[in-house]
């Protein structure tokens, strides 16, 4: 019976492996509760996407370094990222997740100093 | 240490392994700004997905203390079973990411990103070999061409993701995920150096000559081996060898074939294979290979035997070449002077399909076995019962008694399915049926 047991084994885990990925989610969630003033948009899964977005669109004129600096020093990064993205909503041909993806990319450098 | 402990602690490192990425990234969190649950429920399928799969690796590297407690052909079908979730966890984890970014660009492979390229490549590649790997013969794929087309689509999966997890670094920026991440992936590639490249060279340094090739009728021959140079390999009767035949043990040419012969090893140590023309590999080679020739035998494996349960008795099912362990098993009571009843019931297509018939009825005559043939094209007045091994054909020969016995049932996948729900119906208890599949390639 072997067999059948290694069916329902591998039933039941992967069922436990689905419940584990619903409570990631839900608990990295709430520990980033965003404040009144962190109410940015939603960053994209890969800062290194934002980086080919950014080399794509951007990098022919702009330097990164410089642009991440415009959100050091502000009292708001999250105001900042939004007029950002209105920004490169209205100057870039990059889609609207591209330039989440190229605001969240800013974000980090800022955040690492450049 | 007994079965049910062993097995949940093998079960419980695998769970830990399966989650510790996900949970170190949820402890480490280097992210702090707020992301859409559905992003983030898209990175704990990925994570889970990428353990799944690095795990995948150990469970086919032959790892004896793992192969033990559960048998070979069960870690291959829970491989089976959990690299089809992997590829699960994969496409949602993708159609997730696609979803929240609102593009299908994600997918193509060869534009995008250096992140977004190798997680389509990492997808694309699972989808492809889970695809090869349960419908290779519908797909005609050879055996040795599959085995191939496996390992470079394994190692390509595993690099793609190494690349895809650390290029996106988010929750793989934190150093301690991505030292993880790096650490799995390393695993694998080991696993993969152990088995395909120190294994087969181990197994170089220890040859076995063909002694004889015999035709054992119903497409069957038997192979007998003998060690040259050492002392061969110790096993318990029922349990199988991967035996490679070509010019050297790094060939592909590997196949699991139980062994036939008693566990209670003559002067020459040789065991015997008795292996049925099912594939290109048997109808092509085996018929042909010749006296002298060398091979390398990986072993031996398999849980399937009567070594390990205690019994009153033995009930023996076999269907074709599954009389194989069945065989070694009864040679192997008889050369230890086990006086154990057994019953077995052997099934085959017809009377000339079925091997083994008169060394079985001799046998009788050796211990204390008695032998019920199943035909499904019975010869016109012919012995034994026709049709398929039923609930009712049990019914009709199993002892008065036999919760207290042992049931070893081998044979293909429809046949013990069958056999299964026969035998739950006869309300024989579960932890007294051992089973074995031999097609579990």
């Amino acid at each position: 019976m072997r067999h059948t047991a290694v069916k329902y084994v591998s039933l039941a885990l992967v069922v436990l492996f689905v419940a584990a990925s619903v409570l990631f989610s839900g608990s990295v969630e709430r520990s980033r509760v965003p404040g009144p003033s962190e109410a940015v948009p939603q960053p994209p899964a890969d800062t290194r996407d934002g980086r080919g977005a950014f080399e794509r669109y951007c990098a022919s004129c702009h330097d990164a370094g410089e642009m991440a600096a415009t959100f050091e020093g502000v009292p708001d990064r999250g105001l900042a990222a939004v007029e950002m993205l209105g920004f490169l909503d209205q100057h870039g041909r990059s889609s609207a997740a591209e330039d989440r993806e190229i605001v969240a990319y800013l974000l980090q450098r800022s955040r690492e100093g450049r | 240490m007994s079965f049910l402990p062993r097995a949940l602690l093998w079960l419980g490192l695998y769970v830990a392994l399966a989650l510790a990425p996900l949970a170190l990234a949820a402890a480490a969190d280097p992210i702090d700004v707020r992301r859409a649950p559905d992003l983030e429920l898209a990175v704990a399928l990925g994570f889970v997905a990428f353990a799944l799969i690095s795990i995948e690796f150990a469970l086919v590297s032959r790892l004896r203390p793992l192969a033990q407690p559960f048998g070979i052909d069960a870690l291959m079908l829970f491989h089976r079973h959990m690299g089809i979730a992997a590829l699960a966890f994969v496409v949602a984890h993708a159609l997730l990411v696609c979803a929240g970014l609102g593009t299908l660009a994600l997918l193509d492979p060869f534009s995008g990103t250096t992140a977004s390229r190798s997680g389509a490549l990492a997808l694309w590649s699972a989808a492809a070999l889970v695809i090869s790997s349960l419908w290779r013969r519908r797909l005609a794929l050879r055996y040795e061409a599959w085995r191939l087309a496996h390992s470079a689509l394994a190692l390509t999966i595993a690099t793609a993701m190494l690349v895809h997890v650390l290029a996106v670094d988010a929750y793989s920026g934190a150093t301690l995920v991505r030292t993880v991440v790096i650490a799995y992936v390393a695993l694998c590639f080991a696993l993969m150096l152990r088995h395909r490249v120190l294994r087969p060279l181990s197994l170089w340094r220890r040859p076995w000559e063909l002694l004889a090739n015999r035709e054992e009728g119903g497409d069957t021959r038997t192979l007998v081996l003998r060690p040259l140079g050492h002392a061969g390999i110790e096993f318990e009767p029922g349990q199988f060898v991967w035996l490679t035949t070509g010019r050297t043990p790094f060939g592909l040419q590997q196949h699991p074939i139980t062994i036939a012969s008693s566990s209670v090893l003559g002067r020459e140590r040789s065991i015997e294979l008795s292996i049925k023309a099912l594939g290109d590999w048997s109808r092509l080679t085996v018929p042909w290979m010749s006296p002298g020739a060398r091979v390398w035998v990986d072993g031996p494996f398999g849980a399937f035997t009567i070594d390990r349960v205690p019994a009153q008795g033995f009930v023996l099912i076999a269907g074709g070449i599954g009389i194989s362990p069945m065989r070694s098993i009864l040679f192997s009571m008889r050369d230890r002077g086990d006086a154990r009843p057994v019953l077995l019931i052997h099934a085959a297509r017809s009377r000339p399909r079925a091997v083994f018939v008169e060394e079985l009825q001799a046998l009788q005559r050796d211990i204390d076995l008695r032998v019920v043939h199943v035909f499904e094209e019975p010869e016109p007045g012919g012995e034994g019962e026709r049709g398929y091994v039923t609930a009712e054909i049990l019914l009709r020969h199993l002892p008065a008694n036999p919760r207290l016995w042992q049931f070893f049932v081998c044979g293909p996948a429809p046949m013990l399915d069958a056999i299964e729900a026969a035998l739950a119906r006869l309300s024989v208890p579960p932890e007294r049926v051992q089973t074995e599949r031999f097609d579990m390639l």
